[in-house]
């Protein structure tokens, strides 16, 4: 049943070969009652990696690839 | 490992988590079902158009850095949450809204908008002139000395390190390294947890294990007891050269998914310097990665699992030998038994690399040729 309801979803993305978004981030953590909030967008390329691109608060890159990770 | 100036690098030749935590994001951001079903179990319902879906991590390793995944959406993915372990209630969650679309990766490098000053460091103000005045009076008198141990008596001292240094090597000699291959990836799998099992209930092995992480919350427990005394070289030179490094990598485990990949997690560990430390203990795996939570190497068109044993007494003890080649021999058979597969399975097994040196010339070559039916097996 699970499976039927994402096949159509699935298969869309399966076909993509690179994969663009916006996201927004909360990060919660022990001792605070309120989440650590980051947004910015993402690009997802098969091929190469995940590269992360904070927008706020603060301007950043995540980048997650075959080779290893980075952050700047 | 951090660069000191404005960034954090890690190689997945060193780590092979960061493959597998690739492998997961990617699988995670297309909807894989069937991949991420390897990994996890997957629960969820719909409600019209919309459906959600949580996983829950399989293996032990795994939980042990995620929780839970839940993903949602309708026509396509809307919502990715991931709760990382050790923490109740949702600790990270990415809420997204994806187009697919052919796109060029544009490396657009921002300034890092730093927040803070640098802190100050060197000594800190002199003392006031009574102070000197003193000093200027005792300080022909003093001796100083920074080793502590130049401080113990010298037979002491050397007792204790040699007592150190025994019980070091004691251990070290007795690990034992097995791999076990077979041509189909999760045949060797197989045939390496059974290897495991086997292995772990005969009396010749104190420990056994076949999947990675699965001692990993101990391990951090150890560390963190003594983590003010704990510094990685890089975290050192970090200090020295540029200490607002560290805020800065600790402000982008905060706010971006390079936290997902601590061990510890931040609110323990705000800075990183106990993750930092602890990785520095892991030695680098060359072409080993990870598959699942068990550490495989491939060579031709094998796939070797790398088994890792500790021997139940010295492995310099014939009856100890003894008593591990019976073992070895039983579990070779239980893990053809598992397979059930008459494919070519092989095992291998070696010492540890880091013998202790001073007993390198009473080393035992420890090898022996047990030929298996249906299969062939040598160790």
């Amino acid at each position: 049943m699970l499976h039927t309801t994402l096949a159509a979803p699935a298969a869309e993305l399966a076909a993509a070969r690179v994969l663009t978004g916006k996201f927004v981030q909360r990060r919660y953590l022990r001792g605070l009652d309120r989440p650590l909030i980051s947004s910015g967008d993402f690009i997802l390329a098969r091929e190469y990696g995940i590269l992360w691109r904070t927008a706020a608060p603060f301007p950043s890159e995540f980048v997650l690839s075959t080779s290893g990770m980075t952050s700047a | 490992m951090r660069d000191g100036a404005s960034a954090t690098r890690l190689s997945s030749a060193e780590r092979p988590a960061l493959r597998a935590a690739l492998e997961m994001f990617f699988a995670l951001f297309a909807l894989d079902v069937t991949r991420l079903g390897d990994s996890f179990k997957l629960y969820g319902g719909e409600q019209g158009e919309h459906w959600q879906v949580g996983l829950r991590p399989r293996d032990g390793g795994l939980a042990q850095v995620f929780e839970q995944a839940v993903i949602g959406g309708a026509r396509t993915v809307e919502r990715i949450e991931l709760s990382s372990a050790g923490v109740t209630g949702p600790r990270s969650s990415s809420r997204t809204r994806k187009r697919a679309r052919r796109r060029s990766m544009r490396a657009k490098r921002p300034a890092f908008a730093s927040e803070r000053t640098p802190a100050t460091g060197g000594r800190s103000a002199a003392a006031g002139c009574g102070g000197r005045r003193v000093l200027g009076w005792v300080q022909p008198r003093l001796r100083v000395e920074t080793d502590l141990l130049d401080l113990l008596p010298r037979h002491s001292s050397d007792q204790r390190i040699e007592a150190a240094v025994d019980t070091f090597s004691e251990r070290l000699a007795r690990k034992v390294l097995f791999l076990v291959g077979a041509a189909d990836p999760s045949v060797a799998s197989a045939a390496a947890r059974a290897f495991a099992t086997s292995l772990s209930q005969s009396r010749a092995f104190d420990s056994v294990r076949e999947r990675i992480g699965q001692d990993l919350q101990s391990s951090v427990a150890l560390y963190l007891q003594h983590r003010a005394n704990l510094l990685s070289h890089q975290d050192q030179e970090t200090l020295q050269k540029r200490p607002d490094g560290l805020y800065r990598s600790a402000m982008l485990a905060l706010y971006t998914p390079a936290g997902l990949m601590r061990p510890i997690d931040i609110s323990r560990d705000p800075l990183g310097l106990g993750t930092d430390y602890l990785l520095d203990q892991v030695p680098a795996l060359g072409n080993a990665h990870l598959q699942g939570s068990q550490l495989v190497v491939r060579r031709d068109t094998t796939t070797f699992v790398l088994v890792i044993a500790e021997t139940a007494g010295s492995p310099f003890a014939g009856e100890v030998q003894d008593r591990a080649e019976t073992a070895i021999r039983i579990a070779t058979q239980a893990a053809h038994a598992a397979t059930r597969t008459t494919r070519s399975l092989s095992c291998s097994r070696e010492r540890s690399s880091m013998r202790p040196w001073r007993r390198a010339s009473h080393a035992a070559k420890w090898r022996c040729s047990a030929p298996l039916e249906p299969s062939s097996c040598w160790c």
